[in-house]
């Protein structure tokens, strides 16, 4: 059924992102963000987060236009400080090995996310997420 | 020796039970004890990452620290963790503890993580402790040390709080298994208290078994039986001191018998040293009373400190008593203390074989109560049971001594004559018998009768017990059916009619399975015009082997059996389904009604009702063509009940008759008690009208008379002579039955009556 909508839908829109939601598979390292994708429509967009690392770590995404490393940074130097940018969701314990899922309905613009646990963010835990307008 | 054997297989268990407890607890208090110093070391590494990479931060600005010092512990803590091993104590400065490696594979991959992050901090220190905040690119391996001692904190963090939870889970499954284990104590504690208890009470009673032997009689006597030694336990069994006893002979106090019997026994035992022997044997004690005793006799002639024989004596009078009552539970009948049949029976086998011998006549008397059952559910079992003790008491007493009297059943008591020449002796018991059952007995303050029927079976050459039996058997049923309290000696008719009376019960299942029985009908006519009005419907029982049979030879048994109630409830409906039949077939026998009789078994079943009711139902039968033929007798029998069902005949349009009426002893009272429509004159008062006795019309004519009070018409019976048809009619008697008209037919020729006619002298008229 799905997938008629699917093609249903590809035919008469041609090559539009499918409206049906999108979803970016997040592997975290210790201390990398690999995303599955750099840009996705507008929309209902789910996070499959899967934790490779013996570490717990979280994802945390904010809409931002700094660059990805150049975050704000709170008073212990290396941690980014979340206080002052705007938080679009987050799953704040990912253990190891765990897959979750952060269902979120995205708006047009550009975002940032990353894992601030202690020393993470600056080990290399960030990405940007490009959100385009729906067509 | 035992006993200690066995507390050890009790307490054993006992013990492996709480060495496990006590072992597991302290494994698991181990455990945790472990689990709290790994959690401490993992945690403090936090600290020393921390310490670190402050003192590599003090000692670029010039400031003295020992960074290395936390870089050593740091090393070393990683590894105890990950491999177990000595570690510094995290309290007080010198002390080591040794905890044991991680065997938790996400925590093994934690501390990986961590000894890795670890070695990347340590390498940042040693690149940045060289440099001094002037140094170019100090800031950047600053951040690189900062970073890196962050991930370490993050790390440990992680690896702390996975430890702990390993750590909470462990320790739920110590509590868990210690609180199974703690459980099982409790069960153990208990199951030792019961043996324990179990044990100590056997030991207890060997004690005491002990104790009681020691009450045993030891006496030590020579060859001839003088006392050399007597045991002080000896004066409550004789009654004598042992002082006293000494030197007098043992055998003194015993009987001739007895005496002789152990002076044998001493003299054999005298002839072989260690020898020993068991003797029974009775002793006087000196208010008169015997004692049974039983003696173990050892010869101890060759210890020099006895030189005699050992007497080990037991009072075992009071289990010879027991014996003795057991034997006469099995030989008595617990009630009245008559020999029971067992016991019976085997005097009878005796009699049987000594009479062969000796030419002798053995009688048996068999005697059945009548009226127990009155007694027994009138006044209660206890009240019969008290009846039968004082009827065994005067049988007892009315026979000779050497007569055996015994209860054989329920009511049922035998005598057996041992010998009864010319059955002289078989006659006078049983009229003695019969004498003191005339008396009334006094049961429960009551004044209560019975009686006996007595069958006497005589043995002669040849007879064996289980015939003998048989025949008392078959003569007390004679008894019984000749009209109770009186006896009947065995004649060989009464066997073949027991035997016939056996066949007909199994046939009568049969027969009524196989649909054996037919009706016939007899008609009964209208003495003034000769014409059928009614019939009579009569069983008959086509037998397989026996040809037709009339219901003389299969009701009684059936009302004995009970097979009357199917057998009845089949005539019923078929003699209601053939008189619809005939009304149906021809409207000039649109009124022909039909006379069906019922026992007095059937008047007493719950359903009758019903099962009338069904017939005409069934039939299509109008209920007033159905008459039912009931006898005085039956109509007496729970005259209440009886009543009631009637009305409800009669409401169902049902009409009832008397059937041989005059022959019983219903009072004119009773009968106005029951909605009767008919009487039917017995044949005997019929048969008077043809004799020449002046007294035989009267009779008929009371009997119309009394039918006319009751407003009740009649039927005679039994009419065989024109005669008797004429003063029947002449009296004012409507209608009658009888050889004269016809015999009763099967429905085929009573079918061809019904247009032949039956009158005698009017042969041509129609019915």
């Amino acid at each position: 059924m799905a997938l008629v909508a699917l093609l249903l839908g590809s035919a008469c829109t041609g090559a539009a992102p499918p409206r049906a939601g999108t979803s970016v598979a997040i592997h975290e390292h210790d201390f990398r963000i690999d995303a599955s994708a750099i840009t996705v429509a507008s929309g209902a967009v789910s996070f499959d987060v899967h934790n490779d690392a013996p570490a717990t770590h979280e994802f945390v995404l904010v809409r931002t236009d700094d660059p990805d490393d150049r975050l704000p940074i709170a008073a212990d130097g290396i941690s980014v400080d979340e206080d002052v940018l705007t938080s679009v969701g987050e799953l704040s314990d990912v253990p190891a090995g765990a897959d979750e899922t952060l269902s979120l309905s995205l708006a047009p613009g550009r975002y940032v996310y990353f894992c601030n646990m202690e020393g993470h963010y600056m080990g290399g835990m960030h990405g940007v997420l490009e959100v385009t307008p729906d067509a | 020796m035992r006993e200690s054997r066995r507390l050890r297989w009790i307490l054993a268990p006992y013990f492996v039970v709480v060495t496990l407890i006590v072992g597991y607890n302290a494994h698991a208090i181990a455990q945790q004890r472990g689990s709290a110093l790994v959690v401490n070391v993992a945690a403090r590494q936090r600290a020393l990452s921390e310490r670190y990479t402050k003192d590599v931060i003090l000692q670029t600005q010039g400031i003295a620290a020992d960074p290395q010092d936390d870089a050593e512990q740091l090393r070393a803590n990683a590894d105890a963790l990950l491999h177990g091993g000595e570690v510094t104590a995290v309290q007080g400065a010198d002390a080591t503890v040794v905890i044991h490696g991680a065997d938790d594979p996400l925590v093994i991959a934690k501390l990986d993580e961590e000894q890795r992050l670890i070695a990347k901090l340590l390498d940042a220190g040693d690149q940045l402790l060289p440099m001094s905040q002037a140094t170019p690119g100090y800031a950047t391996r600053l951040q690189d040390l900062r970073v890196l001692g962050g991930q370490v904190n993050s790390i440990s963090n992680d690896a702390v709080g996975q430890i702990t939870r390993d750590a909470e889970a462990a320790f739920a499954r110590l509590v868990a298994i210690g609180i199974a284990l703690g459980v099982l104590g409790a069960i153990a504690a208990v199951a030792m208290g019961l043996l324990l208890r179990r044990t100590a009470a056997t030991q207890a009673a060997q004690f005491r078994s002990l104790v009681h032997h020691a009450t045993d009689l030891i006496t030590v006597v020579d060859a001839s039986g003088a006392i050399r030694y007597q045991s002080p336990s000896a004066e409550p069994v004789l009654g004598r001191s042992a002082e006293e006893l000494l030197g007098t002979s043992y055998l003194g106090s015993l009987d001739a018998a007895d005496r002789a019997h152990l002076d044998a026994v001493f003299r054999e035992l005298a002839a072989t040293p260690g020898a020993a022997a068991t003797a029974e044997y009775r002793v006087r004690h000196v208010d008169g009373s015997w004692r049974n005793v039983e003696s173990i006799v050892t010869n101890r002639m060759d210890d020099p400190n006895v030189r005699g024989l050992v007497l080990n004596t037991r009072d075992v009078t009071d289990r010879r008593a027991l014996q003795d009552e057991l034997a006469h539970q099995a030989f008595h009948d617990p009630l009245t203390g008559l020999v029971n049949r067992a016991v019976f029976r085997d005097r009878v086998d005796h009699a049987v074989a000594r009479a062969a011998r000796l030419h002798q006549q053995p009688a048996v008397l068999l005697l059945d109560l009548d009226g127990f059952k009155t007694v027994n559910d009138g006044l209660g079992h206890d009240a019969g049971d008290e009846l039968l003790v004082a009827v065994g008491h005067r049988l007892q007493a009315s026979g000779r001594s050497i007569d055996t009297v015994a209860r054989i059943g329920g009511d049922e008591f035998a005598i057996l004559l041992e010998d009864d020449a010319r059955s002289a002796g078989a006659r006078t018991v049983a009229e003695r018998v019969l004498a003191v059952l005339t008396t009334p007995f006094q049961v429960r303050g009551r004044e209560v009768f019975v009686r006996a029927s007595i069958g006497i079976a005589i043995a002669v050459a040849g007879t064996t017990t289980d015939e003998l039996l048989r025949n008392a058997d078959a003569a007390m049923y004679a008894a019984k059916r000749g009209g109770k309290a009186r006896y009947e000696f065995f004649v060989p008719i009464m066997h073949e009619e027991a035997l016939a009376k056996f066949e007909v019960q199994g046939d009568l299942d049969r027969g009524l399975a196989h649909s054996e029985f037919v009706l016939h009908y007899q008609p009964i006519v209208d003495l003034a015009s000769g014409s059928v009005a009614g019939v009579e419907a009569l069983v008959r029982w086509r037998h397989p082997t026996r040809g037709l049979l009339p219901p003389a030879a299969f009701i009684s048994v059936a009302e004995e059996t009970g097979a009357i109630v199917p057998l009845g409830a089949w005539v019923l409906g078929e003699a209601c389904r053939q008189t619809a039949e005939w009304r149906r077939a021809d409207p000039a026998r649109a009124d022909l009604w039909v006379s069906v009789n019922l026992s007095t078994r059937q008047l007493l079943e719950a359903n009758l009702v019903t099962a009338v009711r069904e017939s005409l139902r069934a039939s299509g039968l109008e209920p007033s063509a159905l008459m039912l033929e009931l006898t005085e007798g039956s109509l007496m029998q729970g005259i209440t009940e009886t009543a009631v069902k009637l009305r409800e005949l009669k409401e169902l349009g049902v009409r009832l008759a008397i059937d041989d009426f005059g022959t019983g002893a219903s009072s004119l009272s009773y009968l106005r008690r029951f909605p009767i429509d008919l009487l039917k004159i017995d044949k005997s008062f019929v048969d008077e009208l043809g004799a020449d006795d002046p007294e035989g019309p009267l009779l008929v004519q009371a009997i119309l008379d009394i039918a006319r009070t009751l407003h009740v018409d009649t039927i005679a019976e039994g009419i065989e002579e024109e005669r008797q048809r004429n003063d029947l009619r002449d009296a004012g008697c409507r209608t009658g039955q009888g050889f004269l008209f016809a015999r009763p037919l099967p429905p085929e020729e009573v079918g061809m009556l019904f247009d032949a006619g039956v009158d005698p002298l009017e042969g041509a008229s129609t019915g």
